[in-house]
């Protein structure tokens, strides 16, 4: 018992739960753009997939600079969420069919593309790529135990946790924020005030896109150095699972982000294995458990809160 | 008349057209890629005809397609997006393949009773995501996304630790029973292939000619309607996501038993998802999922020859696959040219008038 506490608060589980939620928080994201502004992006799996594999092979294309990777991946995110709002606005395709098919495309592009580039269909390791460094904060490195939490994280993860409170801010106080909650909510109130509501669901399907690739990118250049192939797992609907419960409100994203993550960092944990003591299929269901039933119960209070409406 | 007939040739045309677009931009990719361009292309598209074994792998891929095919197609009529199919199909062949492998039984019995029990659990897991939506309203998308996962590893964990044949190197179920194995027919194709065929008939005479079938298109073309006719939405959504689920683990179970003499470790077929493309393309009638597999089954059989001898590999499919589910299901791919004909045909009958 003694051992699994001493697990649970070590430095190393701590950092394997950021690790684990990064991606997640990337994902959720660019799910709270798509949401808001009215077209579902279930096509952020595939989205991160490709951006996985897109960026390690660009980065490898330019001698291993993890920029050169990472900005061309943000391009392309940049442009599938363009695409997918051209899919849905203009040639009138159902949202969810749109993106299962980003995801089908993703599934077999992501390993077509590997094999061009490396002759095979397991993994990148014969690539030469570039990672996100991990960052040492000056002065709070020093502090003891805090400095060891805090500090040393992957530069992506800083920066998710920086951009957090600042789409909390576009969604709240900014103009452009309003206008895709607008999007959303009310299209025809923003069409009667002279607002294109098309140019402003491009945009937001532009930043969702932008938001999947560089979770993608993080997967093969952050979390891991390679690229293997379905490496991102589901994480992309987890992610849609987490927008879903934190209701369009950044800080409940992040707590269900945070939650899934630890799941995640149990599930990948062998002391926390050994304590559970089930064979490792069952615990590396426990992510996907736990996404169920925290969707079940939102779900559900949810809905017993309209009906109260409803009654009164 | 006319304009009707001109509906119907618009929905044929859309699906060639965005066939052939697909097609087309396959062998532009093939062109800029691979070293072997005019073989790879050429053993791409031609290569299934060249022989006989070929032509029974098509039949073959064929099967398990309309299977989950006609799954897809009737969870689409009710207009849900319950995406565990694969799970479905995944936990029938699991089953199928434990009773097969682990108990004994008399010939036809046993594979009748594994195949009633693939069935069986892949109507228990589609109707998961299914009752969470209909009790909690939780999102099925995403639930069945997550069961997907769960299954797969369960699955992997129920073949590592009650079927694993310790006499073989790898990782992989004790060998079937005869007695519960599916016979060949004409040495070509899977006798499978008779129960799906039978399914068809049976699911588009239920959508087409009975108040049941009425019920379920409805409540997928509008459920509001439906609700105010008295009929029970939530219900009839809910049953028919459970046959779906039905066919879809009776899919699995007799691709297991008809294909194959083992259950392989991580063993992931993908046809679930295939599915959801053959009933988009087929417009979710089962008449035509026939047609829509077959067309499916031979580019994913050309492939698998155009991979093995040549440069360009059969992943290359799934760019066909998202061409075609996203031009079908974009009501606005070539509605300009629908709206021209039909104007053209309004005005040819005025003059006819006068």
């Amino acid at each position: 018992m003694m051992n699994i506490l001493s697990t649970l608060f070590s430095i190393s589980f701590v950092f394997s739960i950021f690790r684990m939620t990064t991606p997640l928080l990337y994902g959720s994201i660019s799910s709270l753009f798509a949401e808001e502004c009215g077209i579902s992006n279930i096509g952020i799996e595939g989205i991160m997939l490709l951006s996985a594999i897109i960026s390690v092979i660009t980065s490898s294309m330019f001698g291993g600079s993890a920029l050169a990777g990472l900005l061309v991946s943000l391009v392309f995110g940049a442009l599938a969420g363009f695409l997918l709002g051209y899919l849905v606005m203009k040639l009138k395709c159902d949202p969810i069919i749109a993106g299962i098919s980003y995801n089908l495309f993703a599934a077999g592009v992501s390993i077509f593309l590997l094999f061009l580039a490396t002759g095979e269909k397991g993994n990148s390791a014969s690539l030469i790529s570039g990672t996100i460094p991990n960052i040492n904060i000056p002065l709070v490195k020093d502090i003891p135990f805090v400095g060891a939490l805090l500090s040393g994280h992957n530069l992506f993860t800083y920066l998710i946790l920086l951009l957090l409170p600042a789409v909390s801010y576009i969604f709240s106080d900014t103009v452009w924020g309003l206008h895709i909650r607008s999007a959303g909510e009310a299209p025809e109130a923003l069409e009667s005030v002279g607002i294109n509501v098309r140019r402003v669901r491009y945009s937001a399907l532009i930043a969702s896109g932008i938001f999947a690739a560089a979770g993608g990118a993080y997967m093969s250049m952050g979390y891991v150095s390679l690229f293997v192939g379905d490496m991102v797992a589901g994480r992309g609907f987890i992610a849609i699972a987490a927008t879903a419960l934190g209701n369009g409100k950044v800080k409940n994203i992040f707590l269900a982000c945070v939650l899934f993550g630890i799941a995640d960092a149990v599930a990948i944990n062998p002391d926390m294995q050994n304590f559970i003591g089930l064979p490792s299929e069952m615990i590396g269901t426990i992510p996907y458990v736990v996404t169920i039933v925290a969707l079940v119960i939102y779900s559900n209070r949810a809905k017993s809160r309209r009906m109260l409406l409803k009654n009164h | 008349m006319k304009i009707n007939s001109i509906k119907l040739n618009y929905d044929v045309i859309r699906v060639l057209f965005a066939l052939l677009l697909s097609i087309f931009v396959t062998i532009v990719i093939i062109l800029i890629v691979s070293d072997q361009r005019i073989e790879a292309i050429s053993k791409f598209l031609v290569a299934p005809l060249s022989s006989k074994r070929y032509l029974g792998d098509v039949l073959d891929k064929m099967m398990p397609l309309m299977f989950t095919g006609l799954a897809a197609a009737l969870i689409f009529n009710v207009k849900v997006f319950n995406l565990s199919l694969e799970g479905a199909f995944y936990c029938g062949g699991v089953m199928a393949s434990a009773i097969a492998c682990m108990v004994t039984m008399l010939t036809g019995v046993h594979a009748f009773v594994a195949l009633l029990i693939g069935g069986i659990v892949g109507a228990v897991v589609v109707f998961i995501p299914g009752i969470l939506k209909l009790k909690f309203e939780a999102n099925e998308v995403v639930s069945s996304l997550m069961l997907n996962y769960i299954l797969f590893k369960l699955g992997d964990w129920t073949l590592r630790t009650f079927l694993r044949d310790p006499s073989s190197t790898h990782v992989t179920s004790y060998k079937f029973h005869n007695s519960a194995r599916l016979p060949e027919s004409f040495g070509l194709f899977s006798s499978g292939v008779y129960i799906v065929i039978v399914l068809l008939i049976i699911s588009w005479i239920m959508l087409y000619k009975t108040k049941h079938g009425y019920e379920i298109r409805l409540t997928g073309q509008n459920p509001n309607l439906a609700n105010i006719s008295g009929m029970k939405v939530g219900k009839i959504i809910l049953t028919t996501q459970i046959i779906a689920g039905f066919v879809s683990g009776l899919g699995g179970a007799t691709y297991m038993l008809g294909t194959h003499s083992r259950l392989g470790w991580q063993w992931r077929s993908g046809y679930g998802w295939d599915g959801l493309v053959i009933a988009i393309m087929a417009k979710n009638n089962p008449a035509m999922i026939p047609i829509t597999s077959l067309i499916l089954a031979y580019l994913r059989v050309g492939s698998e020859i155009m991979s093995r001898s040549t440069d360009v590999q059969n992943e290359i499919v799934s760019i066909v696959q998202s061409i075609i589910i996203v031009l079908v299901a974009s009501q606005g791919f070539l509605e300009t040219w629908r709206k021209r004909r039909i104007v053209e045909e309004k005005i040819g009958e005025k003059k006819g008038e006068e």
